[in-house]
């Protein structure tokens, strides 16, 4: 497909923001479900099998939504991603590569992670070990995604200049924490398949 | 009147029934178009309708609306191989003509 | 004369008007084709009843070639010129494939496009596919008439981006109309009617001769969804072949075997196997260029020899299961796909593995033949009433390579396809006016360790200070599971732009070349052949467009666009009475491009419509 086709094609519902598109309140906190759900539902309309017999015109009508529609839910479904995201409609742009600012207590949780992942591959039964591993992991991500809420939902309250510069700092610090948790579960999965070799 | 179906039709019949997993039987009937008159329609049946005429035939039903069965008296559907080509074909004591492909014909 | 079959209610279709379609398994040692009639799959035989086509090619002297049977009789006494497993070739460089274990002389000119030494020439892979391909596109043109729409082809769920694209090539040389690459799995399971059953997860196990699949799909609410895939493209049941024939080279004393010796090992190996997939036992008798043995194999030793094969694939079964996020328990089907899975002990092992007893009431040869056919019916239109959405993924991560080697993935595995995905990337240097981008595959963090794809340099950056530049680059996989690449310089308005096709080291003009040789045709045929191609294209762009205005052209166009597009119809069906094949591509082009808003407004009208209403939460 030549990129300029696609340039030239303006399909003006895909301008909705992601969570307008996938018919969800904006919230960090969303129902998996209801989110792929109504990502197939729009997928089942846009998809480019649904076009094989029609004209170029409305084949990249097709490959432009579909990509498009993907690219929300990925967005969506990445609890970072999700986060970094809200703050993005609220005019906010998350740096990923900024570093944390001083938070000793995740500095010390974000070590004892790597060390417990570290010392798995050389443990004896290290499936028990990582599923409990998953479980903390999980637990924070949990309680990370509770703190985003709150500090999302305060921040789009609030009018003071100053108290929103605070808030979004602790937001954009917990979007990098969620992000953390995100590339920790990938070294999981790469470790299991690592294990399987 | 009357409209049968050849033993190997019936048996086809069944089959794609069978796979379909529902259907009351099928439809024959004739509609106008095509390169010669009319053309003949073939069709699974889930719904009937009050004036269908209904035959059985190796104990497939076949569905006729009244106005096709006058085309179709006499009719025999067979099942047949032509080198790789296979499917059913109707041999109509009604017809005069055909189009070559046998799709439709003129009565 | 033409044959009915039986339709869908209300969807009898004018004479003349019927659409068919095909699915094609281009296997590693058998292919075949299969259709649907009356709303069955079947698979078209030849007029012995023949089903399966043997994957082999032999070239004779002169320009003659022999596909299937013939071929594969021959294969022992004429190895060099007789091509087996070329799916295993396909898209692959030099390195990647076991040159020592062939018979064939490999040119070594372009490792990167390795090609066979053959009596009538040079052969790449793509070629001797595409005869292969041939022979069962006649067999359909034959049984279904010359109207076939296009055809869908499967390749194993794990083939890379150049296995699939090389492929597609050799549909294009063999001038079929690919209506889509299909993964196997998801055509198995297509066939097995899972698409229609209750919602689930469902396990694909396909080994056949020369690949190794498994897939985990989920079917909910109308759409089946690749979850995970992964496998081995280079273990299949010839390696179980492989493996009996060094045990009988051993039981035979380890004498060195020539190539035609080897090959007639390996065939009493196949038998072996085969027979052993009914009996406790067999007797073999091996006779070949002088040399005499006989003995025997029984179904325990056999079972010893190939379980550590067996063993090897569940490594991968629990990969993707670990990608899928499933459990063993969670799974509702089991389908054996593959030769190989005929053999007890492969299924007694496998279904222990995944706790289910697994399906294998469909013949395992066929079985990705029918599900093909399946969904290129349901591509066409054919199915209206159960349509269902099949969503694939990509196999193995796409990503880009840094600074010191190391791979900035862009795509991760196992992504759903079609996708885009773009990322910023800058300039490391003051005064830096251009960027190599090199494009990889593969799940390891340096480059060395991935897939080479494609390299290309983006050039005309303005200069400016290190970081300052923002190049924008676009990875876009298509519904078929193909990758293009563009990068676009961002930056106080200047923009520059190129873009990338990864080949297996076939440049389009090669393709065209290939293309242009492999016409059995006298030119003139050929252009009309392409004439007749471009018409069957504009037939059917107006038929679509027609439709759409019918349904649309008053509530979406303005009087200007809708004449606009009307004199852009009138032109095409002007000229393509005319046999100016360039003015029907020009009218295509044309009446596509006056066209492009609609679609547009179409797709946004039918997103829209199930975003305000509740047809989302219908759906």
């Amino acid at each position: 497909m030549p990129d300029s086709a696609l340039n030239n094609i303006d399909i003006k519902s895909l301008s909705a923001n992601y969570f307008e598109l996938l018919n969800l309140p904006a919230a960090f906190d969303i129902d998996k479900k209801v989110l792929r759900k109504n990502y197939k539902a729009l997928m089942s309309i846009c998809h480019p099998d649904r076009f094989v017999a029609k004209s170029d015109a409305e084949k990249s009508a097709a490959v432009l939504a579909t990509a498009h529609v993907t690219q929300a839910f990925n967005t969506l479904k990445s609890p970072p991603q999700r986060a970094s995201y809200l703050l993005e409609l609220l005019g906010y742009a998350v740096n990923f590569n900024a570093s944390l600012s001083t938070d000793t207590q995740f500095l010390m949780e974000q070590l004892e992670l790597r060390e417990s992942l570290e010392k798995l591959v050389s443990c004896e039964d290290p499936d028990a070990e990582i599923q409990a591993l998953m479980d903390h992991a999980g637990s924070l991500q949990t309680k990370e995604g509770q703190s985003f809420q709150a500090f999302y939902e305060q921040l789009s309250a609030s009018v003071q200049t100053e108290s929103r510069e605070s808030l979004f700092q602790n937001a954009h610090d917990s979007v990098l924490k969620l992000r953390f948790l995100e590339k920790f579960f990938e070294e999981i999965d790469a470790l299991q398949h690592k294990l399987l070799d | 009147m009357s409209i049968s179906l050849t033993q190997s039709a019936a048996d086809h019949v069944k089959k794609y029934l069978d796979n379909r997993g529902h259907g009351a039987g099928i439809r024959l009937g004739v509609r106008t178009s095509g390169c010669s008159g009319l053309a003949y329609i073939l069709e699974f049946v889930d719904d009937s309708n009050p004036e269908d005429v209904v035959f059985s035939s190796f104990g497939v039903n076949l569905y006729i609306d009244p106005k096709s069965a006058i085309y179709l008296d006499g009719t025999e559907m067979d099942y047949v191989k032509e080198g790789l080509n296979e499917g059913f074909q109707f041999n109509n004591p009604n017809k005069k003509g055909e189009c070559g492909c046998g799709e439709s014909f003129t009565v | 004369m033409a044959l009915l079959q039986i339709a869908e209610p209300g969807q009898s279709i004018a004479p003349h008007q019927h659409k068919h379609a095909v699915g094609i398994d281009l296997g590693t040692t058998n292919s075949l084709v299969a259709t649907v009639r009356s709303g069955q799959s079947e698979v078209i035989t030849n007029t012995e009843g023949q089903a399966t086509v043997p994957s082999v090619v032999r070239f004779l002297d002169g320009k003659e070639l022999v596909v299937g049977v013939d071929a594969l009789r021959n294969a022992e006494i004429d190895p060099e010129n007789t091509v087996t497993s070329v799916k295993r070739m396909i898209g692959r460089s030099l390195d990647d494939i076991n040159t020592a274990e062939l018979p064939y002389q490999f040119t070594r000119d372009n490792p990167k496009a390795p090609r066979i030494q053959t009596r009538s020439g040079k052969k790449s892979p793509v070629e001797v596919s595409a005869e292969i391909l041939k022979v069962l596109y006649r067999r359909s043109v034959e049984s279904l008439g010359e109207d076939i729409e296009g055809a869908v082809i499967t390749v194993p769920a794990y083939f890379d981006d150049a296995q699939r694209q090389a492929t597609k090539d050799a549909a294009h040389l063999a001038g079929i109309n690919v209506l889509r690459l299909l993964s196997e799995p998801t055509a198995a399971a297509v066939a097995y009617g899972l698409d229609k059953q209750a919602e689930g997860v469902h396990v694909v196990y396909d080994l056949g001769g020369g690949t190794f699949d498994v897939s985990v799909l989920l079917f909910s609410k109308g759409v089946f969804e690749v979850l995970a895939t992964g496998g081995d493209t280079a273990l299949g049941g010839d390696d179980f072949d492989s493996l009996i024939a060094h045990w009988l080279k051993e039981q035979m004393g380890s004498p060195e075997l020539d190539s035609a010796q080897w090959r007639s090992l390996l065939d009493l190996a196949r038998n072996a196997k085969e027979t052993l997939t009914e009996q406790e036992k067999v007797n073999l008798n091996y006779s070949c260029g002088g040399l005499q043995w006989s003995g025997a194999l029984t179904v325990e030793t056999f079972n010893i020899l190939v379980t550590p094969l067996i063993k090897q694939t569940l490594r991968s079964c629990r990969k993707v299961m670990l990608d899928a996020k499933i459990g063993a328990d969670e799974i509702e089907d089991l389908v054996l796909v593959g030769g190989s899975t005929r053999s007890p002990v492969v299924s007694s092992i496998v279904g222990d593995f995944f706790e289910c007893e697994p399906l294998c009431s469909i013949n395992p040869d066929h079985v990705v033949a029918l599900g093909a056919a399946l969904q290129a019916d349901a591509l066409i239109g054919n199915r209206r009433e159960d349509e269902i959405l099949l969503l694939d993924v990509t196999p193995l991560s796409l990503g880009l390579e840094l600074m010191g080697g190391l791979v900035e993935k862009l795509i991760p595995r196992n992504s759903t396809i079609p996708v885009t995905r773009a990322q910023e990337f800058t300039t490391y240097k003051d005064g830096q006016t251009a960027l190599a981008l090199h494009i990889v595959q593969g799940e390891r963090e340096m480059v060395e360790d991935c897939r080479s794809l494609a390299q290309f340099t983006l050039r005309g950056i303005p200069p400016m200070v290190a970081g300052a530049a923002k190049i924008r680059v676009t990875f876009q996989v298509d519904a078929d599971g193909l990758l293009s690449v563009s990068a676009k310089e961002i930056n106080s308005g200047v923009e520059a732009h190129v873009e990338v096709k990864p080949s297996y080291g076939l440049d389009e003009t090669e393709v065209t070349k290939m293309l242009q040789e492999s016409f059995d045709f006298a030119r003139q045929d050929s252009e009309q052949r392409s004439l007749r191609e471009q018409q069957v294209e504009a037939g059917r762009i107006l038929e679509s467009i027609k439709g759409a205005l019918l349904v649309d052209g008053t509530r979406l166009l303005c009087n200007r666009e809708r004449a606009e597009i009307d004199t852009k119809i009138n032109q095409l069906e002007e000229s393509m009475q005319g046999g100016d094949l360039h003015a029907v591509k020009r009218g295509c082009d044309e009446l596509n491009a006056a066209t492009e808003n609609f679609a547009a407004k179409r797709m946004d009208s039918s997103i829209s419509d199930a975003l305000s209403g509740q047809r989302v939460d219908d759906l």
